[in-house]
């Protein structure tokens, strides 16, 4: 008899963000926004004045929370931090580079 | 005898070509999957840049309508809620689907026994190996069999998308929804481009195996 193969699912996954504040904006509207006990959110805003250490801080921080499937990260922020983001190579969660209002998509980077 | 002889060995020869070919053709088919999933990727990458376009716009002539000081980041909740969108992940744990699957879940909230869960599977998936699964909201068996039933799933996907707008006040302009519905389309295609670049770099990962194999 053949073997079944195990599915397991789980749900209520979050989708976070590290993008300008028009995409966190946009993306917060339709519902992905998440605040916790702790007054942790989902995403982080990035402005002039987020530093290089935050945007590290927070990548960090949502690729080892497990509550988090999906990050999207503007290119332009990926870029900031490319070696961190290039040398993370687990399937969960997925990290998608996404284009910005003022820097569009360059495939040579992702 | 000596006939004999020649004929094993002809079957013989036949066989390794035959398991030859047979290698070759799944080579191929990899190679093949793998330029789909790209050619799928680099669509969806270019669907989801005119979608984030037109949001964006929406949202700039929303704050043009209602004001700078009524959209932006600082009127934003840190009050606890959670999340009404989200993602279910299923794991396979055989050999030919070991990868995760994203499937979005739109407006689902745990506060209401009516949760909707507009579940948008990725249409391109489809085309692959995996089974289809279907999911249903853990709050679907409570939604009775009626002619009411999707009017109250509606009302209650409205609800929470007026909830969403609230954050920027009670009356907000016609713009401000546009928007809303257009970064939901982006989400959706997101959660596409989620599972085909895992498909992608599993293919991938399978081709640079097997010519690595061939170099060897």
């Amino acid at each position: 008899m053949a073997s079944r193969a195990q599915i397991h699912t789980s749900n209520s996954a979050l989708i976070a963000m590290i993008a300008d504040e028009d995409t966190v904006v946009g993306f917060l509207l339709a519902g992905v926004g998440n605040v916790d006990l702790r007054r942790k959110a989902n995403y982080l805003i990035v402005d002039s004045k987020t530093t290089i250490k935050q945007i590290e801080d927070a990548f960090k921080e949502f690729t080892t929370r497990e509550d988090i499937a999906v990050m999207l990260i503007s290119q332009y922020v990926a870029n900031m931090i490319r070696f961190l983001v290039d040398s993370y190579n687990r399937p969960v969660p997925a990290i998608l580079e996404i284009p910005s209002k003022d820097h569009p998509y360059d495939p040579t980077h992702d | 005898m000596e006939e004999q002889d020649q004929m094993q060995s002809s079957i013989e020869v036949e066989e390794v070509e035959e398991q030859q070919r047979e290698g070759k053709r799944l080579e191929e088919e990899n190679v093949v999957r793998f330029l789909d999933s790209l050619d799928s990727y680099v669509t969806l990458l270019d669907s989801l840049s005119s979608t984030l376009r037109q949001g964006w716009l929406e949202l700039a002539s929303a704050r043009q309508s209602m004001g700078a000081s009524r959209i932006n980041g600082a009127l934003l909740d840190l009050k606890s809620h959670s999340a009404a969108t989200s993602l279910q992940v299923t794991h396979h744990d055989d050999e030919i689907l070991n990868q995760p699957h994203f499937t979005l879940c739109k407006w689902a909230s745990s506060k209401n026994g009516y949760g909707d869960e507009k579940l948008r599977e990725n249409k391109l998936q489809t085309n692959s190996d995996g089974p289809q699964l279907r999911h249903r909201s853990q709050f679907a068996e409570k939604i009775p069999e009626t002619k009411g039933a999707p009017l109250i799933v509606d009302d209650q996907v409205q609800k929470e998308r007026t909830k969403s707008l609230s954050m920027f006040g009670t009356l907000v302009s016609p713009k401000l929804r546009a928007a809303q519905l257009s970064f939901e389309t982006a989400l959706e295609t997101l959660v596409e481009i989620a599972n085909v670049r895992l498909t992608m770099l599993s293919t991938s990962d399978q081709v640079r195996k097997e010519l690595e194999g061939t170099e060897g």
